[in-house]
């Protein structure tokens, strides 16, 4: 055998894997594409209705639909019956108020005055929300309590 | 080489035990959050480097798809491996400190879904890493998917601006507010960064350094096989 021929058996050797590698290739490329654009789009979904403010919920009465809203409690608004689970308050945007109608574990730090609240739930006719979940949004500014009560 | 392993090990070890002191024993417990608000010492600069892999990745495999040298896959794929392990570091520690203080483990907020992609990313970069047997191949395939891959650490880092979120705002980087911190706070922050800065650095040497030997390993054997193919055919 010559020298130039040497060359041969081992692209034949690399023939077969490569297609199949080729076909793996195309399938992961695949699997991530899909997987990229579908979160993509949920994030793109969930960043228009992430929340909505309590006036745009008001106005628009967003009918039979899962959506979100944001908003301060309303001081001394939280009511519940001794006994009962179901909670009534109210969430302000600063000038319109809501009703809302929760049945759940309500978060520690539902009450703090630098909360916001996020509720997800469905909107009703009468102008109550009912809330299926609750979120807490918290401050991005961080203070010691030492320094704060000197 | 080995006393300079040994040397940034050591300043690894320093700045982080200095760093864990600060967090557990010196900074003030957050008036709001409480003891809950320490995590963020960890979480805020695993999440803040793990922007940092798409920035590297992004620059070696153009690099690589222009000049072809293999050190630069090398470094794009340690970066990579790298950024998988902060990724899902910053989703745990968020998602345990996501609990006590929004109510919830997750929630399909953009900040968490677009980093929730960025590690999906990262993933899929592996993947095919792992499926393409033919290194040249493999590199020249990689580039082309960190390239594209790690634009999406720029929805990462503007989706707090563009979009409505429940996730904080960012409190150190050039998009921070002023004074968001206290002196203690920023202190600790500062420390623990740093020494999560380190061991990042360090562990992405060390792999790109595994992954250059690995290849020259390769490219050894198969001169190997050729003398052994080109003696017997003699």
């Amino acid at each position: 055998m010559s020298d130039e021929s040497h060359i041969e058996p081992t692209t034949m050797q690399n023939s077969e894997p490569q297609s199949t590698a080729k076909t793996r290739l195309i399938i992961a490329l695949t699997v991530l594409g899909i997987a990229l654009s579908y979160f993509l789009f949920t994030a793109f979904q969930s960043a228009q209705v992430y929340y909505y403010t309590v006036g745009e919920v008001v106005t628009n009465k967003p009918h039979a639909e899962l959506v979100r809203v944001n908003g301060n409690l309303v001081a001394d608004s939280f009511t519940r019956i001794s006994g009962e689970t179901e909670a009534r308050f109210e969430l302000t945007d600063g000038s319109t108020k809501l009703l809302m109608i929760y049945d759940g574990i309500i978060p520690d730090l539902f009450f703090n005055p630098h909360s916001e609240i996020v509720a997800e739930g469905q909107y009703y006719e009468e102008g109550t929300f009912h809330v299926d979940d609750i979120l807490v949004k918290c401050p991005s500014k961080y203070t010691g309590e030492v320094t704060e009560s000197t | 080489m080995l006393l300079q392993n040994r040397i940034m090990l050591g300043l690894i070890l320093i700045a982080m035990m200095s760093a864990l002191y600060l967090i557990f024993i010196m900074v003030p417990t957050d008036v709001n959050l409480g003891v809950s608000q320490r995590i963020f010492y960890i979480h805020v600069p695993l999440a803040v480097l793990s922007l940092i892999p798409p920035i590297i990745v992004f620059i070696t495999s153009t690099l690589y798809l222009v000049r072809r040298s293999p050190q630069w896959d090398a470094l794009a794929h340690s970066s990579v491996e790298v950024g998988l392990l902060f990724t899902t570091l910053a989703l745990v520690t968020g998602s345990i400190w996501a609990r006590p203080t929004w109510g919830v483990w997750w929630t399909w907020d953009p900040v968490l879904t677009t980093f929730l992609i960025l590690w999906l990313v990262y993933l899929g970069y592996l993947l095919i890493r792992s499926y393409t047997v033919e290194p040249d191949k493999r590199a020249r395939f990689s580039a082309i998917v960190g390239i594209l891959g790690s634009i999406n650490a720029l929805a990462v880092y503007l989706a707090s601006e563009l979009w409505r979120t429940i996730h904080p705002d960012k409190v150190i980087g050039p998009a921070a507010e002023e004074n968001a911190l206290d002196p203690a706070i920023q202190l600790g922050i500062l420390v623990s960064f740093i020494a999560i800065l380190l061991l990042f650095a360090y562990t992405i040497i060390f792999r790109t350094r595994l992954h250059s030997a690995v290849n020259q390993i390769g490219s050894l054997r198969d001169q190997i096989d050729d003398l052994v193919y080109r003696i017997s055919n003699k």
